[in-house]
C-alpha cells in the first residue's frame, strides 16, 4: 500500500467513524418518535460535536486530494449544500427541543422534523460518496441508486440496533430485521449489480463485503435462536466502519470513478505522509475520546431529569 | 449579483457568524479553566458552580460553532476550490493540525460536560485545561493561515501559476503571524471577559437577587473586570504592533483603514467621517499622529493609496471598521478603568444603573469589535484572495447555484443565532451559581 492510498483509506476511515455517529443519532431519533423515554435521555446536543469527524475528512480530502477540488466543487455544490441545510435546521431544532421547549409540552411535529433532517444530513453525504464511487449522481445509475437505498437502510437498522442494546428473548427486533435486509443489499444486491453493470469497481473488496454481509446476516440469524458470538451492536459497527473503507478500495486507481484517478488528485507530495502519520497518531485518541463519551453517556442518562449538559 | 460577488457575500456571511461563536470557543474554556482551577486551589465551591454555569454555556454556544466551522470547512473546498487547492499545497499542514486540534477540544469537552461530579476535581480541571489548550492551538494554526493570506511566503511560483519549491515552516509562520495571532486570540479573550462582565452587570441590574448573589456578583464582576483591563491593555499593544507591522507589510491595508489617499511624511490620524471615493470627508483630523503610531516618528513616511493601481486598490470602506474596532476597544478601556476606580475608592455609582448599563453595553460592543477586526482585514485585503498572488476572483468557483445559497444560508444563520441566545437564555442558569 502506498501513501496515497493510505490517505483514501484514512479519508474514508473518517466518513465511515462519522456514519457510526449518524446511525447512533438517526436510532435515537427514531426511538423518540415512540415516545421511547430511554432514548430521550440518550438525546444530547453533545452529538453535535460529531460534525468534527466530517471537517476532519473533508480537510484531509481537501489537502490530500486538491487537484479534485474544481470538479468536485462543480458537480457536488448543490448536494453538499443540501447537506449544509440540514445540519442547519437540525441544529436549530436540538437548541429548540433541548434547550428551549419543555419536555411536556413538546410536539410530535418536531421531532420529525428532527428524525427529517437527521437523515438528510448522512444521506447528502452518502450522496456526495456515490458520486465519487460511480462518477454520476446517485439517482443516474443503478449503482447509485442501490448504494443510496442501502445508506437509508443501514442507518436505520444499524441506528435501531445501537440503540436497542439490551434485547432479551429469542425474536428478531425491528432493528435486526432491517439490518438483515442492508446485510441482504450489500451482500447479493450491490455484487450483482457490479459484475452485470460496467461499474469499473473492483471486485475483490466487492467479494469481501459480500462475505462479510453474510456473517453478518449468520449472526442476526444466530441471536434470533439465542446464540450469540459476539453483542450485535458491535458487528453493526464494524459493519458500518467496513463498508466505507472496502468501497474506497473498490474504486482504486480512481478518486472519482472513471474520471480523476487518485494519483492525478493527490497534491500534497511535500508532506502528505506527514499529515498521514499525524492521522495515525489521532486515531487512538479518537478512539479513547469516543469510549469515554460513549461511557459517561449512561451515567447521564440514568438521571431522573432531564441531562444537564 | 454575480458568482464572486455571491461567493464573497457567502463565505463572508459564514465566517462572521463563525466568529461570533469562535470567540467564545477559544476565550470561555480559557476562563473556565482558569475559574475550576481557582475553585480547587482555594476549596471554593461557588467558583465550581460558577465555572459549570459557563461551561453549560460553552456547550450551547459550541453546538452552533461546531456547526457553523463544519460549513466553512465544507463552503471553502465548495466556493473556493482553486483557493483552497493553492493554499492546500503550501500551508494544507496549518489546516490539518488546526483540524487535529479541533477534534481533541470537541471530544474533551463532550468528556468535560459528561464527568462533572464523576471524577475527581483535578482530573475534570485537568480535562477542562486540555480543552483550552486545544481551542488555542486551533485558533493559532488557523490564524497562521489567514496571516499568510496577508503575507504569503514559502513558496515560488512556476510558469503556469502553481507553488514549488514549498517551505512549509517559512509558510506557516509567515510574517504576519505573530502580530495577527497576538492580536486576535487576545482581542478573543477580551471579547469574552467583557461579555461575561455584561452577564452579571445584567444580573444585579434586572433580577431581584439575594444578599448573597449580589456580593457574588460583585465580587465576579470586580475580578472580570481586572483580567479585562489586562487583556484590554494587552490587545491595545499587539494592535499597535499589528499596525506597525502593516505599515511595513500591507501599507495599503493600513492605507485603506486610515483613509490615506496620497503618501506624505508627517501623516495626520484621521478619525471619523464618511467615504467618498478613495478619500475620507469631514474627519477629525490629529496632525502627524497616523505617521507616529505607524513609524514611531512623528515625521515619518506613511504610504497612501496613490501608489497603487486603481483596480488593486482595498475599498476605503474599511476605515468605518478601523474606526469602530479602535473605538470600542479604546471607551472599553476607560469604562474598565473608570469601573475599578470606582470600586477602589467605594463609589456607589460603580453598581449604579447607568454603570451597570454600559457593562452590558460593552459586552456586545466587545464582539462587534472583534468582527470589525477581522473585516479589516479581509476587507484590506480585497480584490486579493492570497496578496499579490490570487485575486478572489480567481479564487472562486464558477458554479452559478452559490447565487441562490447565498440568499438562503444567512437566513439560517440568523434562526440559529436567535435560537443560540434563547437556548442560553433558558438553559443557563447564571443566578443559580451565585446563590
Amino acid at each position: 500500500m502506498n501513501i496515497i492510498n493510505a490517505a483514501i483509506l484514512i479519508i474514508a476511515g473518517f466518513f465511515a467513524a462519522y456514519g457510526v455517529a449518524c446511525s447512533v443519532e438517526c436510532g435515537i431519533v427514531l426511538k423518540m418518535l415512540t415516545k421511547d423515554k430511554v432514548s430521550r435521555r440518550m438525546f444530547t446536543p453533545l452529538w453535535e460535536i460529531t460534525n468534527v469527524l466530517l471537517v476532519f475528512g473533508f480537510t484531509a480530502l481537501a489537502i490530500l486530494f486538491n487537484g479534485a477540488l474544481a470538479s468536485l466543487s462543480q458537480a457536488l455544490i448543490s448536494t453538499l449544500s443540501v447537506a449544509l441545510f440540514a445540519m442547519l435546521a437540525r441544529a436549530c431544532l436540538v437548541l429548540f427541543i433541548f434547550y428551549i421547549k419543555d419536555e411536556d409540552t413538546l410536539g410530535h411535529l418536531w421531532v420529525w422534523l428532527l428524525a427529517i433532517t437527521s437523515f438528510l444530513v448522512p444521506l447528502s453525504f452518502a450522496a456526495a460518496g456515490i458520486y465519487l464511487l460511480t462518477g454520476q449522481l446517485f439517482y443516474q445509475s443503478w449503482l447509485g441508486a442501490i448504494l443510496g437505498l442501502s445508506t437509508l437502510i443501514g442507518l436505520i437498522g444499524g441506528g435501531l440496533v445501537m440503540v436497542n442494546r439490551k434485547q432479551t428473548g429469542r425474536r428478531l427486533l425491528p432493528g435486526e430485521l432491517v439490518m438483515a435486509l442492508w446485510y441482504l443489499l450489500l451482500g447479493c444486491v450491490l455484487p450483482l449489480v457490479v459484475t452485470h453493470k460496467d461499474t469499473g469497481l473492483n471486485q475483490l473488496p466487492i467479494l469481501i463485503m459480500c462475505l462479510g454481509s453474510g456473517a453478518g446476516l449468520v449472526l442476526i440469524l444466530a441471536s434470533s435462536i439465542g446464540f450469540k458470538l459476539i453483542k450485535l451492536w458491535q458487528s453493526v459497527v464494524l459493519s458500518i466502519l467496513a463498508a466505507p473503507l472496502l468501497l474506497a478500495w473498490a474504486n482504486e486507481p480512481y478518486l472519482i470513478n472513471a474520471k480523476l484517478t487518485l494519483r492525478a488528485a493527490y497534491g500534497a507530495q511535500t508532506y502528505g505522509s506527514a499529515v498521514v502519520l499525524g492521522l495515525f497518531i489521532m486515531l487512538p485518541f479518537i478512539a479513547l475520546g469516543g469510549w469515554l463519551f460513549l461511557k459517561l453517556l449512561p451515567a447521564q442518562t440514568s438521571k431522573k431529569s432531564r441531562p444537564t449538559a | 449579483m454575480d458568482v464572486v460577488d455571491a461567493a464573497r457575500g457567502l463565505i463572508g456571511d459564514t465566517l462572521a457568524f463563525h466568529l461570533f461563536f469562535v470567540l467564545f470557543g477559544v476565550g470561555l474554556p480559557v476562563m473556565i479553566a482558569g475559574l475550576e482551577g481557582f475553585s480547587i486551589y482555594k476549596k471554593n465551591t461557588r467558583a465550581r458552580l460558577v465555572a459549570r454555569s459557563w461551561s453549560r454555556a460553552l456547550t450551547i454556544l459550541f453546538i452552533a460553532g461546531a456547526l457553523s466551522g463544519t460549513i466553512v470547512s465544507l463552503q471553502f473546498n465548495l466556493i473556493w476550490p482553486t483557493f483552497t487547492a493553492f493554499a492546500g499545497k503550501v500551508v494544507g499542514v496549518s489546516f490539518a493540525l488546526e483540524g487535529f486540534a479541533f477534534l481533541i477540544e470537541a471530544l474533551f469537552l463532550s468528556i468535560y460536560m459528561l464527568s462533572w461530579d464523576k471524577i475527581r476535581p483535578l482530573y475534570h480541571w485537568l480535562i477542562g485545561c486540555v480543552v483550552a489548550l486545544s481551542a488555542l492551538t486551533s485558533a493559532f494554526f488557523i490564524t497562521t493561515v489567514n496571516a499568510w493570506m496577508n503575507t504569503p511566503t514559502g513558496f515560488r511560483l512556476d510558469a503556469h501559476g502553481n507553488p514549488i519549491d514549498i517551505n512549509t515552516k517559512a509558510a506557516v509562520f509567515s510574517p504576519a503571524a505573530k502580530t495577527e495571532i497576538s492580536h486576535s486570540v487576545l482581542s478573543y479573550l477580551f471579547a469574552v471577559t467583557l461579555a461575561l462582565m455584561a452577564v452579571y452587570a445584567w444580573m444585579l441590574w434586572r433580577r431581584k437577587l439575594t444578599t448573597r448573589a449580589k456580593a457574588s456578583a460583585k465580587k465576579l464582576m470586580l475580578g472580570l473586570a481586572v483580567i479585562a483591563l489586562l487583556l484590554g491593555l494587552a490587545v491595545g499593544f499587539a494592535g499597535d504592533q499589528a499596525g506597525k507591522f502593516d505599515a511595513k507589510n500591507e501599507p495599503y491595508k493600513l492605507a485603506a483603514a486610515e483613509g490615506l489617499h496620497a503618501t506624505q511624511n508627517g501623516a495626520p490620524l484621521l478619525v471619523g467621517g464618511y467615504v467618498q471615493g478613495d478619500q475620507v470627508k469631514d474627519a477629525v483630523k490629529i496632525p502627524k499622529l497616523l505617521s507616529f503610531l505607524a513609524t514611531g516618528d512623528f515625521n515619518g513616511r506613511v504610504v497612501g493609496l496613490d501608489q497603487i493601481a486603481k483596480g488593486n486598490r482595498p475599498p476605503v470602506t474599511v476605515h468605518y471598521f478601523f474606526d469602530a474596532m479602535v473605538g470600542i476597544g479604546t471607551t472599553s478601556i476607560i469604562v474598565l478603568v473608570a469601573y475599578l476606580c470606582a470600586r477602589w475608592r467605594n463609589w456607589r455609582w460603580a453598581h449604579s444603573k447607568t454603570m451597570l448599563a454600559v457593562i452590558v453595553g460593552f459586552g456586545f460592543l466587545g464582539i462587534f469589535a472583534a468582527e470589525f477586526g477581522w473585516m479589516v482585514t479581509e476587507f484590506g485585503r480585497q480584490p486579493y484572495a492570497i496578496q499579490g498572488v490570487m485575486r478572489v476572483s480567481q479564487a472562486a468557483t464558477h458554479s452559478r447555484e452559490v447565487i441562490r445559497f447565498a440568499e438562503l444560508f444567512p437566513l439560517f444563520y440568523l434562526v440559529l443565532l436567535i435560537l443560540t441566545v434563547w437556548g442560553l437564555r433558558k438553559g443557563v442558569h447564571f443566578q443559580e451559581a451565585l446563590k
